[in-house]
């Protein structure tokens, strides 16, 4: 007997990303077209990236779904119709949205399904309603919902609903922040946000000045909130980070992949696993954890008062590009390492291979010390290893 | 003549706004309590009296700001004790302002029979959207209050396509950031009045003195210059259906009230008024919005123009000994004799005649299919990233 669980929805911020998503576990992927998406510095697809990502995806169980969740203007909606066609050409199994305007667009000229995106806020019951009306078929939660309050939603609402598990968080509702576009030019509803939320602000009260980054919010990490979501009924679980790395992608959605497949197969969480779980997304790149507004709303202590930079455990040493068999392994060095380090390979399936670095060689066999990120690091060959592994490292 | 809507935020404002219909002088008031409205601070009775002493005054339209946003619990709560209230029935207030789809979902739900003023000033910035929203309750909806990132060519096509009121922001403190999170009180204690007030400033941005607000609603940041559009009436003379917004959340307005309606109903000039309002002011998007033409900057769109003749990607480059090329482009194959043309990031061209090519062991290869690194003899001025295509010659 298995056990129900929610879709897995990893973040895909280019077609290298896409597949290390899926293959790590991702049931489902979303990304950005050049267009109509809000992350316009992400690579992004080209309409042959997409076409190969659908494929590669589609081939392994997976969905994809395009976001075309920026505010648009009149004159970017005339564009919109000839993109819809090449996202049904390529069999796109839904698109993300906020705008009305855009939904519209949608119904008349394609036959898209149609998510709403989180960007429009969707908080309770009577606005699910509303969306629901307006041919919207799953709602992405603002993150401002509770599980608990989702779960009423969901109750009284006949419609797919999907929320933030992981990854950073606005600090605002979104879609109502627009300090980029004051500030710097950049409409943030259109992908160009410049996280200003991230800054150092001096606080004048009176004469009292006080500095914080006291708008920042820490990371939403929800491993050991997967069986209420579970029990509410949440249909989708995503992870935020289209901007991130390879290394983020694989890792996010290894673990939440397997969390959700034990849970399947034996329908309970074992306490030693969660904490395994746990001490793996603390692996990858993060500002401090917390559970966001998914227990109850989000208060004083999901401030990340302290620098802007991200904290990592473990660096991402390499991907593995070609796996030659029984010959050799070339990965590309992603950050420095050197002999005495300690390398693991993480598998698609399963536990890592960890062993200490005695030598290196790069690409046509010359030893080196260190190597430096960009080269190519030539390893001898592994049956487990597949391209697009990440291989992680440990300092001595 | 384009008729005013004044937010009475301040109790100074509200017997400004008395004297002023005292003496003559008409025009539409929003007004607000903390319960449901975001930066309104009177209490609901405090606001009903002013309310019914408004409208004492004949031709006067009062109209009611439910602005927050509201997750389940809070909506469940705030809606029970608005309509417990009795200010959706009766006849003090001619219309609901709203944001919330939730709560423009519940009102049409609960039959109300009061005019809706749609709150549609956060991302609705194109005419499909705006008319879907008014047909989703035409009978209702009176007036839509747009967003102040529309420069004035698009609020004149506006004016032309929809068939009810539009409100702008004529004068008045432009909204950046809205979160339900205190982010002041936890470096300043909580208030004793419950609200905050501070000025913000970053040393990664050029503007200083953010106006901050906090209260039971959450945490406002506000621009650090307010709209003046007073003295661009001109551009949108024509648009019968537009009406200007003035707020004043950010202390009382300094501005001679009565003069000033004087100077817009007779087309005086606002020189004076601009002049004595208390804050930098500014024209925001009014002329032009062009908040999208940095994007090209974002990225290098040189390694995003990919075609069907393209190959892969170089991954490694050794100099006087190699440029490994990794078969990207699904279903192609890199063979001995074809012809391969670089397309590096710094936008440097190259081209090469395959004639020999092997593998990372030196064995020599005469083809090579998708996912398989090739290495080629060095090429002088190609770097990691630089993308090939099959060309042919």
């Amino acid at each position: 007997m298995t056990h129900w669980v929610p879709e897995l929805l990893s973040p895909a911020g280019s077609l290298e990303k896409l597949k290390v998503a899926v293959s790590y576990g991702a049931d489902a992927v979303y990304l950005g077209g050049q267009k109509f998406g809000l992350r316009s510095a992400a690579d992004n697809f080209t309409p042959q990236e997409l076409a190969e990502g659908v494929s590669f995806a589609h081939e392994r169980g997976s969905v994809v779904y395009v976001v075309l969740n920026s505010f648009l203007h009149d004159k970017d909606l005339e564009e919109l119709p000839q993109f819809l066609k090449v996202l049904e050409e390529f069999k796109v199994d839904a698109v993300i949205v906020s705008d009305l305007g855009v939904i519209e667009t949608i119904k008349k000229h394609s036959n898209l399904v149609v998510h709403l995106s989180t960007q429009a806020s969707c908080l309770n019951v009577p606005g699910a309603k509303l969306w629901k009306a307006q041919g919207v078929e799953r709602i992405v939660l603002g993150r401002e919902v509770t599980i608990d309050e989702a779960r009423r939603i969901k109750e009284k609402v006949d419609i797919e609903l999907e929320m933030f598990v992981h990854g950073s968080m606005c600090m605002a509702y979104s879609g109502n922040c627009v300090i980029s576009n004051y500030t710097q030019g950049r409409d943030s509803n259109r992908g160009g946000c410049a996280h200003s939320c991230r800054f150092e602000y001096s606080l004048m009260k009176g004469e009292e000045k006080k500095y914080a980054h006291f708008m920042s919010s820490k990371d939403l990490q929800g491993i050991r909130l997967l069986k209420d979501f579970i029990d509410a009924g949440i249909d989708s679980l995503k992870v935020e980070g289209r901007m991130k790395s390879h290394h983020y992608a694989g890792t996010i959605s290894k673990v939440y992949g397997e969390a959700l497949a034990y849970y399947k197969e034996n329908g309970h969480f074992l306490s030693d696993d969660l904490a395994f779980w746990e001490s793996e997304l603390s692996r990858v790149s993060h500002r401090e954890y917390s559970t966001g507004s998914l227990k109850e709303a989000a208060g004083e202590d999901s401030i990340y008062e302290e620098r802007q930079h991200e904290q990592s455990e473990t660096q991402v040493g390499a991907i593995v590009l070609e796996s030659k068999k029984d010959q050799y392994l070339l990965a590309e060095v992603r950050s420095a390492f050197e002999v005495g380090d300690t390398m693991e390979l993480m598998p698609f399936k399963g536990p890592g291979l960890t062993h200490k670095l005695e030598s290196i060689v790069d690409a046509s066999g010359a030893p080196v010390r260190r190597t430096r990120p960009g080269m190519l690091w030539r390893l001898p060959y592994m049956k487990e290893a597949e391209a697009l592994n990440i291989i992680r490292v440990e300092k001595q | 003549m384009k008729k005013l809507s004044l937010s009475l935020y301040q109790s100074e404002d509200i017997a400004k706004a008395l004297a002023f219909l005292e003496r003559g002088g008409r025009c539409d008031f929003i007004l607000g309590f903390k319960t449901i409205s975001r930066l309104f601070s009177t209490s609901l009775d405090e606001m009903k009296e002013v309310a019914e002493r408004l409208k004492n005054y004949q031709g006067v339209r009062l109209f009611l700001q439910w602005d927050v946003l509201m997750t389940e619990s809070r909506f469940q709560s705030i809606f029970s004790r608005l309509k417990q209230s009795g200010l959706l029935e009766g006849e003090l207030f001619d219309a609901i302002r709203v944001q919330d789809p939730g709560a423009l979902y519940a009102l049409k739900e609960m039959g109300l029979k009061k005019k809706i003023h749609l709150l549609v000033e956060q991302g609705n910035h194109n005419t499909t959207g705006l008319k879907a929203w008014y047909n989703f309750w035409p009978e209702n909806i009176e007036r839509m209050v747009l967003s102040p990132e529309l420069p004035s060519g698009t609020l004149i096509e506006l004016d032309e396509e929809l068939p009810c009121e539009l409100e702008v922001l004529g004068l008045g403190p432009i909204l950046l950031f809205y979160t339900p999170r205190q982010l002041v009180s936890p470096l300043y204690g909580e208030a004793q009045d419950g609200r905050h007030e501070v000025f913000g400033t970053s040393e990664e941005s050029p503007h200083k003195g953010f106006p901050i607000i906090e209260n039971e609603h959450g945490t406002f940041m506000l621009n650090t210059k307010d709209q003046f559009l007073f003295d661009e009436t001109e551009a949108l003379k024509r648009c019968e259906a537009i009406t200007w917004r003035l707020d004043f959340i950010l202390g009382s307005a300094k501005i001679d009230f009565d003069q000033f309606v004087r100077d817009y109903e007779e087309g005086g000039d606002f020189l004076n008024h601009k002049s004595d309002y208390t804050r930098a002011v500014t024209k925001g998007f009014f002329r032009v919005n062009k908040t999208d033409v940095l994007f090209k900057k974002l990225k290098n769109y040189r390694l995003q123009d990919r075609g069907e003749s393209y190959l892969g990607e170089v991954v490694d480059v050794k100099k006087k000994e190699h440029v490994a090329l990794l078969i990207k482009a699904p279903g192609r194959t890199l063979a001995l004799g074809d012809h391969v043309k670089f397309l590096s990031p710094e936008g440097r061209e190259k081209e090469l005649h395959v004639v020999a090519m092997r593998d990372a062991l030196g064995n020599a290869l005469t083809e090579a299919k998708t996912g398989e690194i090739v290495f080629l003899g060095h090429i002088g001025g190609l770097s990691i990233r630089t993308m090939a295509f099959g060309i042919q010659k």
